[in-house]
């Protein structure tokens, strides 16, 4: 196993996952360097959010961990979540949230709508949130 | 997370976290409550998170109590739970039917 992806390792400004009870430290380590980085504490979540949902969908429909990576733009705080899944993997286009009653398929969508902007990057081995600092 | 029994109904009270570590605890807490009674309030007061894996719990819970003609809802979401609540439509679900209204003082 490749060495970046040991549980819970901090290396400056990323942190890995491996495992469900991993996620709240990971939470914690994404809302404060997103407010570190100047976002309010209500968009800083947000940005958790949409972060625990993507190690959420990387745990459930890969079986194994990731790494997450926080840094600043010019005018953008950027969270990277990263797995292992095959490059071009991830097909481009926005999840539409499912109605009220619906009993799954809410976590793509919730990340959609709370980021200001949603990308891929590495050949789609990651996506990147952007949140408006 | 704790149960307890009051003036005709059962108060489901979240603390913490709710996320995939936890869906399956609060599933089952849930089916618990709803079927001893006709009323369950799940009060979200001290929760500080929730993702869809809990809120997928959660309208699951409440199409199981509506099919056992038994009313499930939620009281008390502040901060971001209340957020992901909005944005996926499910707090108007899970909102407190009108004769509840007292529940929430």
């Amino acid at each position: 196993m490749n060495a970046a992806y040991d549980t819970g390792r901090t290396m400056g400004d990323e942190m890995s996952f491996a495992v469900a009870t991993d996620l709240a430290g990971l939470r914690g380590f994404v809302r404060d360097r997103a407010v570190a980085a100047g976002l309010a504490t209500a968009r800083a979540e947000l940005l958790m959010l949409a972060a625990s949902e993507l190690m959420s969908n990387t745990l459930e429909h890969t079986g194994d961990g990731g790494l997450v990576r926080v840094w600043t733009e010019a005018g953008a705080v950027v969270c990277e979540v990263r797995d292992r899944r095959p490059r071009g993997f991830r097909p481009p286009g926005a999840a539409v949230m499912p109605a009220a009653d619906a009993m799954r398929g809410r976590g793509l969508a919730i990340v959609e709508q709370v980021c200001d902007v949603v990308s891929t990057a590495a050949g789609g081995t990651a996506v990147q949130l952007r949140m408006t600092r | 997370m704790s149960t307890v029994e009051t003036a005709g109904r059962l108060v489901v009270r979240l603390s913490g976290e709710c996320d995939m570590s936890c869906s399956d605890e609060l599933a089952a807490a849930l089916s618990a409550a709803i079927g001893r009674s006709p009323r369950t309030e799940v009060d979200l007061g001290g929760l500080r998170f929730l993702d869809s894996s809990g809120i997928h719990v959660l309208v699951t819970a409440h199409r199981d109590a509506r099919a056992r003609q038994a009313i499930m809802y939620v009281t008390h979401a502040a901060g971001v739970v209340a957020t992901v609540l909005e944005l996926t439509g499910v707090a108007a679900l899970l909102a407190p039917p009108p004769q509840a209204s007292g529940d929430r003082s």
